[in-house]
């Protein structure tokens, strides 16, 4: 896969985002982000949360913190030409054959493709993402289009569980899974004087507000590039990958699969805390964020959730 | 701030309504992040009055309309979206494709109106949930790729009682909500009243596109706005923001330099918030409390009527209570002048409103259901002429230098059209009445049936273990009888609680939603309830996702028999219901009575011997 950001600084953006810096809360929503980030190879987040939890947002605003700019979307709505690719349709009316690659093979370049509203995604479009995610190879043989090509991406995801449960091969596709929380009442009051006083800023010519908050989104993207470069010296001793295999026995994960996020994940934390070495903290705080839509009552199309009972059989465990 | 907060609404009757809904739009209009409106009950020909003026406040003294789109049950994707121009060209027909309508390709407010939101068309839904409130919006169609900020404003209308029909999901894209059904219009050019002349001087300055002086909230603004709101559980943000938003209209039209808690009270009279205007009538009954006559019960002459539970008598067997779910202190109960009707206890939305139902492909029934897109064709039938032609155009210049049209295989466009079940089974099983006895043998026929059929599945599980939420029923559909889901679903343990209730609604919603996706193409349904009847959760439970406190007595039954009541007024001559009576003791009368109120008939489950035994 291509690395999806460069370390130049992001360009200031201005577009009606607000800051990733200045998002109240959904503390594990981020947190789940920036481990996809810092261990792409974990495959990307679904994040499910009730109306108005501010997912999409998040989201955008990570994408502009990290990369500088929005990222790679799929609207529910696309055709299946623009998602595999075919030709660029003004050109070829004169008369001029030329490709216009798809929402896939941009993703491919970027690192990551972004669904809102994931679990109204036609069926259609899903099977397409399926078999590109699951081979790792695009395949094209329509239209005059003869092409094979490798394609590595994350999916980040977005969904109102109010709307329909997802395919459990999707649901596996995704690294890791996440609820948007509720903010609590301080939270709240936060969050509605941030949004007010981004909403006004942005209007302004010059805005000293927005200038700080790009100012911490640069130190937070530093920070999770260095962790990024720090990855590959987090030590997994022997003791903490059988405790990331035997977490995922214990809440019934389905397939290996469970098991090498737990680890993936883990590692990421440590880097992002600076430790050298995975310790069984790491585990337990990422067993929900990697276990949670891998049990076999969510492949049944049950509820994404995780609660007491499962909290309970993790404390068993780590004491 | 300036000495006057624009005061639109100082009383509650329908000669102020004018007033308030000119103060609504206003707000709209100046304000980017109140970008739709939704009336309650306007009479329909209202509409057009205020679309107008809506559209004026928009356009600016120039007078010139923004441009207006009407999205309706019989929008598609291909309206919306994208917009095919036919010409006539030097080479016979050309085409061309232009944005369509909601891509906003004219800079500058849009105007969005929706009559009837209820009846609005899937990818009308749809399109409302990507566009509404979205910091940006993107579109990826064949000859079309565009990301844009969108700026129009929708405007939509709804019935009160059709709001359990839209996805509260959709509803919450809404920020601005007023009920209106007594509405006045005046005759003449200001059909709502006149607009004050500070109003005109601020909607000149929202056009205008310089920068403009920051309009901060003072410190106590934000925990007014939460205490205004009085907000429940899992509303998320958007209510709070609204208010806040509306607020700062407020605030703007009143050409103050910060926004006060005093605006904040202003946007929530002007919403008609629970928390600026207390009613003063008595104390409204709190969720548990039983209201028979709100509720919708009815009392149903029996086949044993001296045996019937006496109201506030347990239904449960003799032993000590235990407390079913997580709890919740009894909390204020809305008021029918809420902007918010979604949050009363009533009949749940349509399960998934927002995506396509499960179809079938094959069979004569596939191509009669109404048409909602286009695809690559796979055979010669229903095949989408223009569509056909326009991708044979896109070719013309390269296949065929002399630009004759050559339509290739692969060129073929075929409809997709809305999903044609022929028939269908709703299975509503309670798990707590089936202690020892075998049921499969009881539900084989029916199951026989719809694989013959080739029928979808829909099971509600009414107290299955396990269960996410135990004062909650479950639903799936199964698209074939060979679904393992049913399978484990019939294997189920029973867990603590009944919502019996809870679960009929769920089979209310699928027929409904059947009958109404469907249309002529289902020519039977058949619901299949399996119970003793003794539902012990109350609705309102079920709604909240908690027990409440106090004795339950009869109102999960009386709840129960209002949805089987609002299930039997459904098609009669497609529709047919019966109740699978296990035999239990005692209330062995319990599932004639739900039999009744479903106007269909009870079968026994359970052999008359075995149960007579039991009985004993």
């Amino acid at each position: 896969m291509s690395e999806p950001q460069s370390r130049a600084a992001a360009p200031a953006p201005r577009v009606p985002i607000l800051p990733y810096s200045r998002i109240v809360g959904q503390e594990d929503l981020k947190l789940a982000l920036e481990l996809n980030f810092i261990a792409p190879r974990i495959g990307g987040v679904l994040i499910a949360g009730q109306r108005g939890t501010a997912k999409s947002t998040v989201v955008r605003a990570f994408a502009l913190m990290s990369g500088g700019e929005l990222p790679v979307t799929l609207p529910i709505n696309a055709t299946d030409d623009r998602v595999v690719g075919g030709w660029e349709l003004d050109s070829l009316m004169r008369g001029v054959a030329k490709p216009q690659p798809g929402l896939l093979e941009e993703a491919d370049r970027k690192g990551l493709l972004y669904i809102d509203e994931v679990n109204l995604l036609d069926d259609h479009l899903v099977n397409i993402i399926l078999d590109v995610v699951s081979t790792g190879v695009l395949s094209i043989q329509r239209e005059g289009i003869d092409l094979a090509r490798q394609l590595t991406f994350g999916l980040v995801g977005t969904m109102n569980p109010e709307e329909g449960s997802l395919r459990a091969q999707l649901l596996d596709r995704f690294g890791l899974m996440v609820a948007a929380s509720e903010l609590d009442l301080d939270e709240r009051r936060r969050m509605i004087t941030t949004v007010l006083t981004f909403e006004e800023e942005l209007e302004a010519e010059d805005s000293a507000w927005l200038r700080a908050a790009q100012d911490e989104d640069d130190t937070l993207r530093t920070a999770l590039l260095e962790a990024r470069d720090r990855l590959k010296d987090i030590r997994l001793d022997e003791s903490v990958s059988g405790l990331c295999a035997e977490a995922a026995e214990l809440l019934g994960a389905i397939g290996q699969r469970g098991d090498l996020l737990v680890a993936k994940t883990a590692r990421a934390l440590a880097a992002r805390d600076g430790h050298r070495q995975v310790e069984p903290d790491h585990v337990r705080r990422v067993l929900p964020l990697a276990l949670r839509h891998r049990r076999p009552e969510s492949a049944h199309g049950a509820a994404l959730t995780w609660g007491p009972d499962e909290d309970d059989r993790v404390s068993a465990l780590f004491g | 701030m300036s000495a006057s907060l624009p005061r639109p609404l100082p009383a509650s009757d329908a000669d102020e309504l004018p007033r308030r809904l000119l103060t609504a739009l206003v707000c709209a209009a100046v304000e980017p992040g109140l970008p739709g409106v939704l009336l309650f009950d306007l009479p329909d020909a209202h509409l057009a009055t205020v679309a107008a003026v809506l559209d004026r406040l928009l356009a600016g003294p120039t007078g010139t309309p923004v441009p207006r789109t009407a999205l309706t049950a019989a929008t598609t994707d291909e309206d919306l979206w994208s917009r095919p121009r036919v010409s006539r060209g030097p080479h016979g027909i050309d085409f061309a494709l232009d944005p369509g309508p909601l891509t906003e390709p004219v800079p500058g407010p849009s105007l969005v109106v929706v009559p009837d939101l209820a009846r609005l068309s899937v990818p009308g839904k749809r399109a409302a949930v990507q566009l509404l409130g979205a910091d940006v919006a993107t579109v990826e169609q064949s000859g079309l790729r565009r990301r844009w900020r969108p700026a129009a404003r929708w405007l939509a209308v709804c019935r009160t009682e059709d709001v359990p029909r839209v996805s509260p999901h959709l509803l919450d894209r809404f920020p601005l909500r007023l009920t209106v059904p007594e509405l006045r219009i005046r005759p003449g050019d200001t059909p709502l009243g006149p607009l004050p002349a500070t109003w005109t001087q601020a909607l000149d300055r929202a056009r205008s596109t310089g920068p403009r002086t920051p309009l901060h909230p003072a410190d106590d603004f934000a925990a007014r706005v939460l205490e205004l709101l009085d907000d429940q559980d899992g509303t998320g943000q958007r209510r709070a923001l609204a208010l806040s938003r509306t607020a700062r209209a407020l605030a703007r039209l009143d050409g103050a330099e910060r926004i006060t808690a005093d605006h904040a009270e202003a946007a929530a009279r002007l919403l008609r918030l629970r928390g600026a205007r207390r009613p003063s009538a008595e104390p409204p009954p709190g969720p548990d409390t039983v209201d028979t006559a709100r509720a919708g019960a009815r009392i149903l002459p029996g086949p044993w009527p001296d045996r019937r539970p006496a109201p506030g008598t347990p239904v449960l067997e003799p032993g000590p209570a235990e407390r079913i779910g997580s709890g919740r202190a009894a909390g204020p109960w809305p008021t029918t002048d809420t902007p918010y009707p979604e949050d009363t206890a009533g009949p749940p939305p349509e399960d998934s409103p927002l995506r396509t139902p499960a179809r079938r492909t094959t069979g004569p029934r596939a191509a009669r259901g109404p048409v909602v897109g286009v695809r690559p064709a796979r055979d010669l039938w229903d095949l989408a002429p223009v569509r056909t032609a326009m991708e044979a155009a896109k070719y013309r210049a390269v296949r065929d230098r002399s630009a004759r049209l050559v339509i290739l295989p692969g060129d073929l466009r075929g409809y997709v059209r809305a999903p044609e079940p022929v028939r269908m089974l709703t299975l509503v099983l309670d798990h707590t009445c089936r202690e020892d006895w075998d049921w499969h043998a009881a539900l084989d026929p029916f199951l026989q049936w719809a694989y013959v059929t080739r029928a979808p599945v829909h099971v509600v599980e009414v107290g299955g273990r396990g269960a996410p939420n135990e004062v909650r029923a479950e639903s799936f559909t199964a698209l074939s009888t060979r679904s393992p889901r049913i399978a484990a679903a019939l294997a189920r343990q029973p867990g603590r609680a009944t919502p019996l209730a809870h679960g009929l609604q769920l089979a209310e919603q699928t027929l409904r939603r059947a009958f109404r996706h469907h249309r002529a193409g289902l020519v039977e349904a058949l619901l299949v309830v399996v119970t003793d009847g003794r539902g012990n959760v109350p609705l309102a439970a079920s709604r909240r996702g908690a027990a409440g406190r106090g004795a339950v007595g009869r109102t999960g039954i009386d709840d129960a028999l209002a949805a089987a009541g609002r299930i039997s007024g459904m098609d009669r001559t497609r529709l047919h219901s019966l109740v699978i009576d296990p035999g239990r003791q005692p209330y062995p009368e319990l599932p004639h009575l739900l039999a009744e109120a479903l106007d269909g008939r009870v079968v026994m489950g359970r052999p008359e011997h075995e149960a007579a035994d039991r009985g004993r």
